[in-house]
């Protein structure tokens, strides 16, 4: 074996060194909720956008349910006005429904899932009562609830609601609500059971 | 400690360790994406184009955050990089082949080799603007891909300097590791659930309609046993495989056995990529001799 050269030697322990920087950051990247806030913080600098990552599937458990979301809208009263309250709700839809295909497609239903979990993430810890009333307010003003909202609108603005052809009329709002369906419980005798939770209804300003 | 550290250094620039099995990794990784990419174009109007269907949401501004986060805003550029995205994850997999460094020319090889790490960049941070712009759209195996593909970039095989033989040896070290670190995160966030202790994980994986058909909803009801079975054998899988993938007398049987875990996630869960993906980074492991000469 040759003696490595100083300037070899000093390259190669300083490679070795970035493998250990690297994977140290990735490790408190990865188990960030255990992590000191100035460790995160740190970790989070290095590792966003260049090498996030987030091997948490079905980690630490699997959710009881299936979700789906779906949607709804209103049409307007042919021709004006353009204000809510008047009109017929469409029948709700699942978020990725396409006429004509017996399942929805694989990507987009991914995309809605994703949606559902943020929005269930959402009602877990931002859904408050208030005198015995639901409070929605700090849900319907998160990322999640603009995401899903502005992709059910964009997608089936896309696909052109039955009623814009026929009516020439644009919905005039949108409500959309996660349909939760649990699972029964390993070995017992009851079934699947279903719960509807309803986001507030959104009305658009006027184009 | 000096002969320690000689020890250490001469491993390191001795020899292109596993140079095969990381030849046939490195193409695998960028036929990986080039696949992805021939799948996604149907999508690619929704996910990246003008009237895609993800809500702008804000980002720190910075200069990085600017720069691999630009088609979250300008999704005009989208069409570019996508068709860029495609085109080097074709030329990252030929860079692999070892008839561009079949020259004595020290400036050809200095050429190729920069060329190589060119495209295979290119083809990370293309990656990476597309996966920000969708993320909605992607599974794990888009995440361990990238990473891949950031370490493969330094990955030259066909070298006869020292430093670069340094380098490649730590980019296959860091795919070795991150493979680790994968099974290493999702294990022990597992072991802190109930789920996958009482053997319930899969049955209830099952029971949500994207990972699951009718069929299967029956079988684990009908063999709740057998489910139970196999969680827990996933578990194990998984906790165990930092550990047992380096044992040389087990290795081989651990990585068929992987295999056939990743198989089932792609083919019954219908996560392909990911699936794909981990089986593709199982062939970093294989030791050398495992391939014959001429088999690439």
């Amino acid at each position: 074996m040759n003696r490595p050269k100083s300037l070899l030697t000093a390259f190669t322990l300083l490679l070795i060194a970035g493998l250990v920087t690297h994977f140290s950051l990735t490790l408190i990247y990865c188990f960030r909720d255990n992590m000191p806030y100035k460790a995160n913080a740190v970790a989070d600098r290095y590792m966003v956008p260049c090498f996030h990552q987030n091997w948490k599937l079905f980690a630490p458990d699997v959710p009881m349910y299936n979700v789906e979301l779906e949607w709804r809208c209103l049409a307007a009263p042919h021709p004006q006005p353009l204000s809510g309250g008047e009109g017929s709700w469409t029948p709700w839809q699942d978020a990725t429904y396409e006429e004509g295909l017996k399942e929805s497609p694989r990507v987009l239903e991914t995309v809605e899932q994703g949606f559902c979990t943020q929005l269930s993430a959402q009602l877990l810890n931002n859904l408050y009562r208030k005198d015995s009333t639901i409070i929605y307010d700090r849900i319907v003003g998160s990322p999640a609830y603009a995401s899903a909202l502005f992709y059910v609108m964009k997608y089936h603005e896309q696909k052109k609601l039955p009623f814009n052809d026929r009516m020439n009329r644009q919905p005039v709002a949108w409500q959309i609500r996660l349909r939760y369906t649990f699972a029964p419980q390993p070995r017992s005798m009851f079934d699947a059971h279903e719960q509807v939770v309803e986001f507030p209804e959104y009305y658009p300003a006027p184009r | 400690m000096k002969k320690y550290v000689t020890q250490l250094t001469h491993y390191f620039i001795s020899e292109v360790h596993g140079k095969r099995s990381l030849v046939l990794f490195g193409m695998l990784v960028y036929a990986w994406f080039l696949l992805q990419a021939v799948v996604l174009f149907f999508w690619h109007e929704q996910l990246w184009g003008a009237d895609k269907l993800f809500f702008r949401h804000g980002f720190p501004d910075t200069f990085i955050e600017n720069f691999f986060f630009q088609l979250v805003y300008e999704s005009g550029r989208a069409p570019v990089v996508f068709a860029l995205h495609m085109v080097c994850a074709f030329l990252s997999m030929v860079s692999f082949h070892p008839a561009f460094y079949r020259t004595k020319n020290k400036w050809s090889l200095v050429f190729w080799n920069t060329c190589a790490l060119g495209v295979r960049l290119c083809t990370w941070v293309s990656g990476l603007m597309l996966f920000y712009a969708a993320i909605e759209a992607f599974d794990g195996g888009m995440l361990l891909m990238l990473l891949m593909a950031f370490y493969c970039s330094f990955a030259f095989v066909h070298t006869a300097n020292s430093y670069l033989i340094a380098v490649t040896n730590a980019a296959r070290i860091a795919c070795l590791v991150q493979v680790c670190v994968v099974y290493l995160t999702a294990s022990l966030y597992k072991l802190g659930g109930t789920h996958w202790i009482d053997g319930s994980a899969l049955y209830y994986t099952l029971h949500i309609e994207l990972f699951s058909s009718n069929w299967w909803q029956s079988f684990t009801e009908n063999n709740y046993f057998i489910t139970q079975l196999f969680t827990w054998l996933g578990l194990a899988y998984q906790v165990l495989f930092p550990l047992m993938v380096w044992v040389k007398r087990v290795q081989k049987i651990w990585l068929l056995v992987g295999i056939a875990f990743h198989l089932f996630i792609a083919v019954v869960l219908g996560l392909w990529g990911f699936g794909l993906g981990m089986m593709i980074c199982y062939v970093v492991f294989w030791r050398e001799q495992k391939i014959k000469d001429g088999d690439l």
